[in-house]
């Protein structure tokens, strides 16, 4: 067996984030200012890291901002680099934060996948960048280009992250996506209810009547009707019921779900979940429907809950189909937020559940045929 | 030796003394907090970060090894940058960067990832078409001037060190302004922790005779065996601030809490309202600087020795 790929994992830091990163952590863009710089001011960043130190919850958090603190994506990906055995790929997701309303960017997202070119050309081999595209960034044609010029340097794959504030199936990315198909370049897209979110205090008018290159027939305006908080809004940018009008156009688009659709506050669909809030059980659809739809585990598997449905589901559950395009990831170094999970401890637990044969399924084989290009 | 000409010579030797222990204090705090190095990386960031139109080159300048190499360790920043390191870093950066665009990967026929590079170039060439390939900004018009004034790699790197030493020429003089806003605060904070009362010592040297007189000649010795007492440099901040304190103590001047304290029934200089007016005296006096402090101590004390013999 060739070696693992691990399919979900990021190296941006502290630099690539805008000045209030933070605020989708805290309530206001000044708190958030404040602790981004306290973090950075020299003496009082590396006491509030040893203080953190000393209590159990704070060590995870000590250690995830340890890494988001990281000089160089280099440094970053070495640390997951020796956490594997040696010729371990990794694909490295890269997110351009220049559009979530947290301010300006000190590190242009170009120079961020400039940095990442340079990490490839250290380890060509086990480096496996995907480029971020925001629709936000350029007309259709140039974020097509934008896209191209950097998969014909050599890049893996691409990267989506909507809840930064568009949605998939935004006119803007109509062409990238009919390139993508063509070529059979890989899409990883985030789709899960955790993780970072637009933050401006404006509303765009998009966001409530967005552009789309396959509206369906008869919607309402505005099509979505905004209503705060954003953190629940914007899963409207994230629901897999969106990638339809994505999918009816481009049924060939090789997409992944990450995630598998949920997150650490509902780990696994249960009785309280309604048909419509179940993003799981949407992606194993959209996964028996379409050929090319996959799915990542990244960060759900950190949690037992889901793990322990998950496990079940693949057992007796899926089909063969849907078990061919189950990827392994870890989305390091989230997962540095989760107590004892380490990246040895979740591949090792992951292979203990499912057995070696599915490991190699999900962490070789169903990665590969993701990764291949036309 | 005039009591007037010795009571000058005392009050300076201790604003002299006073000024040195403030210019340690805001050396080390200077040190400990790497204002130096920061006010540096904000002044070439103020010129290199061109992110909006281009890329940081600031970042990349300093995650460069020419410069990142010269930390001490990974969370200090370089106080100083000679120009020579900085051009060549400068020139490197920007050629990488360009190199770096055009570098593309494939997979030959065992599925190993290859390198393709760019024909290579000469550096001036490499650095010139880096150039053009930027888009239109204020560093790609003062990159191409110093590209225009250059016929050669020499030139430019030449053309950019003259231009960067006027640069830092100019940053050194925005640094002491800075330092010097702070300089109050520190000599008012310096003068509390002390309890120098300005008014008090100036009227123990003028009631005390013998006071006066024993602190003008230490002054004298001071000033023939230090030359140079006024340039404190940040690694023996604490080091001049503690023998400069040792010194002061063997004045016997009314310094600090126990031997000045504050009375409500006393005169004027020994009142609340008093003792705050000539803390801020003091602190005023101080942020003269040590350097100022010490010339006129210099001239004085010439005087009283009727003057230096010329050469």
């Amino acid at each position: 067996m060739p070696s693992y790929i691990n399919c979900h994992a990021h190296t941006f830091n502290a630099r690539h984030v805008p000045e209030y990163f933070l605020s989708f952590r805290v309530s206001n863009k000044p708190e958030a200012s404040f602790l981004g710089r306290l973090f950075r001011t020299p003496v009082v960043g590396g006491l509030v890291l040893k203080m953190l130190n000393m209590s159990a919850n704070g060590k995870k958090y000590a250690n995830f901002l340890r890494i988001g603190e990281m000089k160089t994506q280099d440094v970053i990906f070495e640390d997951i680099k020796s956490k594997y055995p040696a010729g371990t790929r990794i694909v490295v997701l890269p997110l351009n934060f220049q559009f979530m309303g947290a301010g300006k960017l000190n590190i242009p997202y170009t120079q961020q996948l400039a940095e990442l070119k340079e990490v490839k050309m250290k380890y060509p081999d086990e480096c496996l960048p995907f480029v971020f595209i925001d629709p936000r960034m350029g007309t259709a044609e140039q974020n097509m280009d934008f896209v191209k010029s950097y998969i014909d340097q050599g890049f893996s794959g691409i990267k989506m992250y909507p809840s930064l504030g568009y949605y998939p199936f935004d006119s803007r990315l109509e062409l990238m996506y009919e390139y993508a198909q063509e070529k059979g370049i890989p899409i990883l897209t985030h789709c899960s209810r955790g993780g970072i979110y637009y933050v401006g205090n404006d509303v765009p008018d998009e966001f409530q009547n967005p552009q789309s290159f396959n509206p369906p027939a008869n919607l309402p305006t505005p099509r979505f009707t905004f209503k705060k908080p954003m953190e629940d809004f914007k899963n409207n940018f994230i629901d897999p019921e969106s990638y339809y009008e994505v999918l009816l156009k481009f049924p060939k688009l090789k997409m992944c779900f990450a995630h598998f659709g949920v997150d650490d506050d509902k780990p696994y669909p249960d009785s309280s979940t309604t048909p419509d809030d179940n993003w799981y059980e949407k992606i194993v659809n959209l996964m028996d429907e379409y050929e090319n739809v996959y799915t990542d585990i990244s960060y759900s598997l950190t949690q037992d809950k889901f793990m322990a449905g998950f496990v079940n589901d693949y057992k007796m559950k899926f089909s063969d189909k849907v078990k061919n395009k189950i990827l392994y990831g870890t989305d390091y170094f989230m997962i540095e937020q989760e107590d004892h999970c380490t990246e040895d401890w979740l591949f090792n637990n992951v292979k203990t559940l499912l057995g070696q044969e599915a490991m190699d399924k999900l962490a070789y084989t169903n990665v590969e045929d993701f990764l291949m290009q036309a | 030796m005039t009591p007037l000409l010795s009571f000058c010579i005392a009050i300076i030797f201790v604003l002299a003394l006073l000024s040195i222990i403030t210019t340690s204090v805001c050396e080390a705090i200077i040190y400990y907090f790497r204002t130096r190095a920061t006010f540096l990386l904000k002044t070439i960031n103020d010129v290199l970060n061109d992110g909006l139109l281009n890329k940081n080159y600031c970042q990349l300048l300093y995650d460069h090894p020419q410069i990142d190499l010269t930390r001490k360790d990974a969370n200090s920043l370089p106080a100083y940058i000679s120009s020579s390191n900085f051009t060549e870093t400068l020139i490197d950066v920007l050629c990488r960067d360009y190199e770096n665009a055009n570098i593309k990967f494939i997979i030959d026929d065992e599925g190993n990832t290859k390198v393709k590079e760019l024909p290579a170039m000469d550096q001036f060439n490499t650095f010139k078409a880096a150039v053009r390939s930027m888009n239109y900004s204020d560093l790609q018009i003062l990159l191409t001037g110093f590209i225009k004034r250059s016929a050669n790699l020499k030139e430019l790197q030449t053309n950019i060190s003259n231009w960067y030493n006027q640069l830092m020429d100019r940053a050194t003089g925005w640094f002491k302004i800075k330092i010097q806003r702070w300089l109050f605060f520190v000599s008012l904070a310096v003068t509390i922790a002390l309890n120098a009362n300005f008014f008090v010592i100036v009227e123990n040297l003028w009631t005390n005779n013998q006071l006066t007189q024993n602190v003008a000649v230490m002054a004298q010795d001071y000033v023939a065996q230090n030359p140079n007492a006024s340039a404190v440099t940040d690694s023996l901040a604490q080091k001049t601030a503690q023998q400069t304190l040792t010194i002061l103590e063997s004045t016997n001047l009314p310094f600090g809490w126990r031997q000045c304290p504050i009375k409500a029934n006393a005169g004027f200089e020994h009142t609340w309202y008093g003792t705050a007016i000539g803390w801020i005296v003091m602190g005023v006096l101080l942020t003269f600087g040590a350097p100022f402090w010490f010339q006129l101590l210099s001239k004085l004390v010439n005087i009283r020795k009727a003057g230096v013999r010329p050469d």
